[in-house]
């Protein structure tokens, strides 16, 4: 595993747990698996925290000096991120699978984890995007908010209103639910397309910035 | 001679400083100095010269590469020192060498690990417990450890007492004694650097005042000194940095073999004494004409 990637995930797996301790505590997690599918909000939020981490001080200057490119950073970022996110979809699925298993609930809860998954993939794009073009710092507000917006969908969204609603809740859209399981495919297709899309853009501006050094 | 690195009208504007269109070609198997007064821009040429940060506009070509096909290839060739070491400070001395030997094919662990002991900088202290000159030891044997063929240090003296200064100059020596390799340096100081460089280069508010073969400067430069009255009035406008001494005066000529004839009689007397400037004499005259 190249060096880049270690230290990164060192930072993702970290702020993983960190940032999961407050929401873990706000459910009953291990009667209501599905709301870990709400969870998947935050996954930016600790992708983002990650960049914080792996770029702060002097971290990113000292890429600079060494045989590195910014298209291999933002690459392994990026790789990264999508990695985490695929892994924590595929949980999700698992435990909602194993809660709701041929249950009317389970589409509900499959399209809100996919959802949620589809629009963390392209929250995290924008995320690297933002923090390189303006440094991490500028983004230390913007996580502490997510936190608290993320926090608060926990609460809101809370299992017994999305048990009556048969998981197609407040966060998961009907027609995800109860059309077919293409729809899904094609939302995370979409989702990777502009994934890839925005890495592009993010090489770019990490090679005109000089947030971070 | 290709050189081993060539810039072109490089330029970096900041909101408050502008690094204006550098242009320089570095012979290969020489030590090049660039030196300047604090501010003149020296730290922000380094960086682009190794691709820290990009540039506004203009180009940098190393080893006849440009950055912007070949930035690995190129900074896997060239050992970068800069003025405050960037790492993992938090972390000890090995983590941060593991770390930077991760993306070196050619890293040389054993030379590292000697010129850690040689300087005396421990292995397991973190880098930030370092007293400043372990700090620039310690860059300087993580730039000297995969076998570079280019070595670019930033400020590598300053601060640093006589015998860590001798050190390290004695080791940019021996660096580019196969004649292969080559030094770049950028230095406020000329303290010892004017005997191991070979060519000297003059930054001034961001800009580049000149450059030259040392020799030819040192040849050029000389500090006359005249006995009271035989400085000929005309001549004081001609003479940088002139100076009033208790029994004459002295000063600062830019191209000696235009006032040799006209002095000769006056070196013949006695009355006009001509000595070698010292490239410190030269940058401050440098430095008040601009």
């Amino acid at each position: 595993m190249s060096a880049i990637l270690r230290k990164s995930s060192f930072f993702f797996i970290t702020h993983l747990c960190t940032f999961s301790i407050p929401g873990l505590a706000t459910i009953p997690i291990w009667e209501n698996a599905g709301m870990l599918s709400v969870m998947a909000l935050w996954v930016p939020l600790w992708l983002s925290s990650s960049v914080l981490w792996s770029e702060r001080q002097e971290s990113y200057a000292f890429l600079r000096t060494l045989p590195v490119t910014d298209r291999q950073v933002v690459r392994a970022k990026f790789g990264l991120a999508l990695g985490f996110i695929v892994l924590y979809w595929a949980i999700l699925a698992l435990l909602i699978r194993r809660a709701w298993g041929a249950s009317p609930e389970y589409a509900g809860y499959m399209a809100l984890a996919s959802l949620t998954c589809s629009l963390a993939v392209v929250l995290a794009a924008v995320w690297y995007i933002v923090s390189w073009r303006f440094g991490t710092t500028v983004l230390t507000v913007a996580v502490i908010a997510l936190l608290v917006i993320g926090l608060i969908m926990a609460l809101a969204a809370n299992m017994e209103r999305m048990v009556k609603t048969h998981g197609i809740g407040i966060l998961a859209p009907r027609w995800l639910a109860e059309g077919p399981w293409i729809y899904q495919v094609l939302l995370f297709a979409a989702s990777l397309a502009a994934y890839f899309g925005l890495m592009r853009v993010a090489v770019r501006v990490k090679e005109r910035s000089k947030a971070n050094l | 001679m290709t050189p081993v690195l060539e810039a072109k009208n490089l330029t970096k504007r900041y909101h408050d400083f502008t690094l204006k269109d550098i242009s320089v070609e570095i012979p290969p198997g020489s030590i090049t100095a660039f030196f300047g007064p604090t501010g003149a821009g020296k730290t922000t040429l380094m960086k682009l010269l190794t691709r820290q940060i990009p540039a506004t506009s203009g180009a940098v070509r190393v080893f006849g590469l440009a950055y912007d096909d070949r930035e690995r290839e190129i900074k896997s060739r060239i050992g970068y020192v800069p003025q405050e070491p960037v790492c993992y400070k938090d972390r000890s001395v090995e983590f941060n060498a593991r770390f930077a030997a991760s993306f070196y094919e050619r890293w040389d662990g054993g030379a590292f690990y000697r010129m850690l002991d040689e300087f005396r900088v421990g292995r397991e202290k973190a880098v930030k417990r370092l007293s400043r000159g372990q700090k620039t030891l310690f860059a300087i044997a993580l730039a000297l450890s995969h076998e570079a063929d280019l070595l670019i240090l930033d400020e590598p003296t300053a601060g640093l007492d006589a015998i860590l200064r001798r050190a390290i100059l004695e080791r940019l020596r021996k660096f580019v004694a196969d004649g292969e390799r080559t030094v770049i340096v950028s230095s406020h100081i000329t303290d010892g650097l004017e005997d191991i460089a070979e060519y000297v280069n003059f930054l001034s508010d961001g800009r580049l005042v000149f450059q030259s073969e040392k020799d030819e400067l040192l040849a050029r430069w000389k500090r006359i000194h005249f006995k009271d009255g035989a400085l000929p009035p005309d001549l004081v406008g001609q003479l940088a940095d002139v100076r009033q001494m208790p029994f004459g005066s002295s000063g600062l000529t830019r191209d000696f073999s235009a006032l040799r004839e006209r002095l000769a009689s006056g070196i013949a007397a006695g009355d006009v004494k001509v000595e070698n400037a010292t490239l410190d004499d030269i940058l401050i005259a440098m430095h008040q004409g601009e």
